[in-house]
């Protein structure tokens, strides 16, 4: 395995110690907690699959390799993505963490990004240091899984070596959604996440809430 | 396809006639709709839209409305059934000036449950873009492929029905509340901007679908929905 100091600063980025707040985003999953949808590590891992392959995984890869290629325009796109948002608090989320990003981005690296949703922060930021896309996008995509595993210990029982078990089974659809958007762009976008989403809007209104999403 | 226009109300009443009866491969429909300055239009369809087996090829069904200044279109049309071995792409495409307003629903049924009918076979991809002043409002796409019995069943908790509702009005967020109170356990509503509600909603059945939309479709169309849509 090649590391470059490239890799090195991708992980700093995606590591769950950078200034975003992640850990206070559940991406809807206390909803499905709260209403039963999601109750242990088989429907934990059902629900984070079908994120992966058919809901916000594979969308926020798309966005990461539109932010990365040649030309791209990143407010247009911004709008687009924020267009795309299914629900206030998952705008807010992808806003706020964006904005997090590149601000200490911004001040650490000496870059000027203008603040844009997290997956094309990520993406502009990862574009001024010529990474690999492949590399982006499949560590982002454990990292997202990863932020949602933390989540849901916080939210039911669940121990941590199981935690660890149902990041690990996530590794081969990572790759695979990281393969899959290779070629794609924002006219291949889709969400089929229905019940995320629905879990997104729901949260708005759920009471004694942990996270803000 | 043909329309008519029943004299019911003071606001422009549209209803959409697939006279073919269907959708299947091969079928291009396309539906362009304009509300002129201030105007009021109303568009629906005199019964659900079907999308039957397709033996090569897809039907696509592509539709662009257009509001005005100060218009208000109100897109109503009854669910679209797929059936096994549907193959339809379809889109909605709207163009709003800055103080046009929208209701827009697409409700979907996946086979007919009360007939036993089983879909294992369907691609389905459909597309809703809103713009304001040729500037994204709201996008939302989905694509479904293959087994959709097995899919829903992760997807949606085996939901045999799901629509998508979008309304834009200075008045929305005064809707929020109350159209959540309306909402069973499997939909939300969420304000995505001071004037634009979203709802999606997911069901057992068509029958379930309508029974929760019909309130709701009440409140923000200021009971002017189209007679076909009752129960």
């Amino acid at each position: 395995m090649p590391i470059d100091g490239n890799l090195l600063t991708l992980s700093q980025w995606l590591s769950p110690a950078f200034p975003l707040g992640a850990f206070t985003y559940s991406h809807g999953l206390e909803t499905a907690i709260e209403a039963g949808w999601v109750h242990d590590a088989i429907s934990l891992q059902d629900w984070l699959e079908d994120l992966l392959e058919h809901g916000s995984g594979r969308t926020d890869a798309i966005w990461i390799r539109a932010a990365m290629s040649d030309g791209a325009h990143w407010p247009d796109l911004d709008a687009l993505a924020r267009a795309y948002s299914p629900a206030a608090e998952r705008l807010r989320e992808a806003d706020k963490q964006g904005g997090a990003f590149v601000k200490t981005v911004n001040a650490v690296w000496f870059t000027s990004l203008p603040a844009l949703v997290l997956p094309l922060a990520l993406g502009a930021a990862a574009q001024t240091r010529r990474m690999d896309a492949d590399t982006v996008v499949a560590l982002y995509l454990n990292a997202f899984v990863g932020n949602l595993v933390s989540a849901a210990q916080r939210l039911m029982p669940f121990g941590q070596t199981q935690a660890q078990q149902v990041l690990s089974a996530l590794t081969p659809l990572c790759l695979r959604v990281t393969a899959t958007t290779r070629p794609l762009t924002p006219d291949d976008l889709w969400s089929n996440a229905f019940l995320s989403d629905i879990s997104a809007m729901k949260h708005e209104t759920l009471q004694h809430r942990l996270f803000q999403s | 396809m043909k329309a008519l226009f029943p004299r019911s109300s003071d606001a422009l009443e549209a209803i959409v006639i697939n006279t073919a009866g269907g959708l299947t491969g091969g079928d291009k429909v396309a539906l362009r709709a304009e509300a002129e300055t201030g105007a009021s239009l109303c568009l629906t369809t005199q019964a659900a839209e079907r999308a039957y087996r397709a033996a090569s090829g897809f039907a696509t069904a592509d539709s662009v409305l257009t509001a005005q200044s100060g218009a208000q279109i109100n897109w109503l049309p009854q669910e679209l059934i797929l059936f096994e071995g549907a193959a339809l792409r379809r889109s909605l495409k709207v163009d709003l000036a800055s103080d046009a307003r929208l209701l827009m629903v697409e409700p979907v049924v996946f086979g007919r449950a009360a007939m036993g009918e089983v879909l294992r076979n369907v691609s389905f991809q459909d597309r809703i873009e809103i713009y304001r002043n040729g500037l994204p409002l709201y996008m939302d796409a989905l694509r479904l492929d293959g087994d959709l019995v097995a899919q829903m069943a992760r997807l949606a908790k085996g939901a045999g029905a799901m629509a998508s509702l979008v309304f834009v009005a200075p008045e929305a967020e005064a809707h929020l509340s109350a159209v959540r109170a309306m909402l069973p356990e499997t939909g939300g509503a969420s304000l995505l901007h001071p004037d634009l509600l979203a709802l999606r909603l997911v069901a057992e059945d068509g029958f379930e679908l309508r029974r929760a939309l019909l309130p709701i479709l009440d409140r923000l169309s200021g009971d002017t929905l189209p007679t076909s849509w009752r129960l």
